[in-house]
């Protein structure tokens, strides 16, 4: 597998971050053990990480480590389930699922008083598949069906939800853990989406508003 | 404290372990299973877990072997401590010796004796050497080595055995290095203080580099 590394010398001359700072990640786990990658070099053994991976993170906790501290980042990177319980109307206000989304799932999901995380990942997915453009209606909910009926089966939410596509016939898949797989010549993957980035990106959203809604009600006070 | 009873043992005594309130094992205690508790976890004497061990606190006089991991607030070993899986605390005080077959993650660690681990993690870390220590790889803000005394028992060297006082690591990284009578294949930091009985085999700085005599270091650069 070739994959694009970047040196432990490298990244911190790029990002201009510490050992201190590095180590620090690391043990908060900000930055996942697996992404240390020891290779043996002329010098002994050297640390790289994942290129693309590890310098987004870092500019991610630059970004963040204003307004949060190390551990709630913490929570926000790691795959685990966030604790939070939604209503449709806070849904919608916030924008975290699209109308359309939320009504397309009704026959599946049902209109509960409040959405769990995982119902809201599904959403958050079921959405974001349809808003690629690349997949039609009925794929979106051959894809919801499938989160509905596998994503508690997955540890943490680290998988990856694909649809293929074989002469006009189409079916979703999700794999759990990072695994690659390979597909007949004829069929071709339509969409591919990484569930802990998505995992990522939720509560991303659902925390930034959360802090813009305790600063707001800061200020009426 | 809550519903957890404590576990005491006084003299000798077994437990299967579980969730508990605190532990307090004065004399020698077996433990056969993993441990968590609320509280503290208090060895005076010797004690055996044959599991991990979770606590709140840790303060170890005597001798334990914890045949899993041990994730703790403060942990305070005055003796020896085995583990046989990583050690994550938010700061450890070490006066003897500690063995573990894995890694070490805290925020503070200072010690006075003799190491031995896969991997150190912490952002300060003060090493005080007595005896042969020897960590694979330590990593960290701050990371001071020294050697407090020499052979502070004079009376040891009559021994045939090897009590020179001596960290072995593979690599070193942190911001402010300052290291005694240390063997390692590669140190890097930003402040790199070489003093004596070290020998290094490459030295990466970013901003200075500091070199006593008696000591050897094959190759520097600085980045």
């Amino acid at each position: 597998m070739e994959e694009d590394l970047i040196s432990k010398k490298e990244l911190l001359e790029m990002t201009g971050i510490s050992y201190g700072q590095l180590y620090r990640w690391k043990r908060k786990q900000l930055l996942p053990e697996d992404w240390f990658i020891r290779r043996s070099a002329f010098t002994g053994q050297e640390t790289f990480f994942p290129r693309q991976q590890v310098l987004g993170r870092i500019r991610q906790i630059m970004n963040m480590k204003e307004g949060l501290s190390l551990d709630e980042m913490a929570d926000l990177f790691s795959p685990a389930p966030a604790e939070v319980d939604l209503s449709r109307g806070d849904l919608l206000s916030r924008n975290i699922v699209s109308r359309t989304a939320l009504e397309y799932s009704e026959p599946y999901l049902g209109t509960p008083h409040t959405y769990s995380f995982q119902q809201m990942l599904i959403l958050y997915v079921f959405d974001c598949s349809l808003q690629t453009g690349q997949i039609h209606l009925e794929e979106g909910k051959a894809m919801l069906a499938v989160l509905l009926d596998n994503l508690g089966r997955l540890e943490e939410y680290e998988g990856e939800l694909v649809l293929l596509r074989k002469m006009g016939m189409s079916f979703a898949l999700l794999l759990s853990g990072d695994r690659e797989f390979y597909a007949e010549k004829d069929a071709k993957i339509a969409l591919r989406i990484p569930i802990a980035k998505k995992t990522e990106e939720l509560k991303l959203k659902l925390s930034a508003q959360e802090g813009r809604m305790e600063d707001s009600n800061g200020n009426e006070e | 404290m809550g519903t957890r009873n404590d576990l005491i043992i006084t003299g000798i005594g077994v437990s299967s372990g579980g969730d508990v309130g605190a532990v307090q094992i004065d004399g020698v205690g077996t433990i056969n299973g993993a441990l968590s508790c609320e509280e503290e976890f208090v060895v005076n004497g010797k004690a055996t877990v044959k599991g991990g061990v979770e606590a709140r606190k840790t303060v170890i006089n005597g001798m334990v072997t914890i045949e899993g991991p041990l994730r703790t607030e403060g942990c305070t070993v005055e003796g020896k401590l085995k583990l046989e899986g990583n050690l994550a605390a938010e700061s450890v005080q070490i006066n003897g010796s500690v063995t573990v077959h894995g890694s070490v993650e805290a925020e503070r660690l200072a010690s006075n004796g003799k190491l031995q681990m896969d991997s150190l993690n912490a952002d300060e870390i003060k090493l005080m050497l007595q005896g042969s220590s020897s960590i694979r790889e330590i990593g960290g803000g701050t990371i001071e080595v020294i050697e407090l005394e020499k052979s502070s028992s004079r009376w040891l060297k009559l021994l045939p055995m090897s009590l020179e006082n001596s960290l072995t690591a593979q690599v070193i990284e942190g911001d402010h290095i300052y290291l005694e009578n240390t063997a390692a294949g590669v140190v890097r930091g930003a402040v790199v203080r070489i003093g004596p009985g070290c020998e290094i085999g490459l030295v990466e700085y970013k901003e200075s580099f500091e070199l006593s005599d008696g000591s050897v270091v094959k190759s520097n650069a600085r980045l």
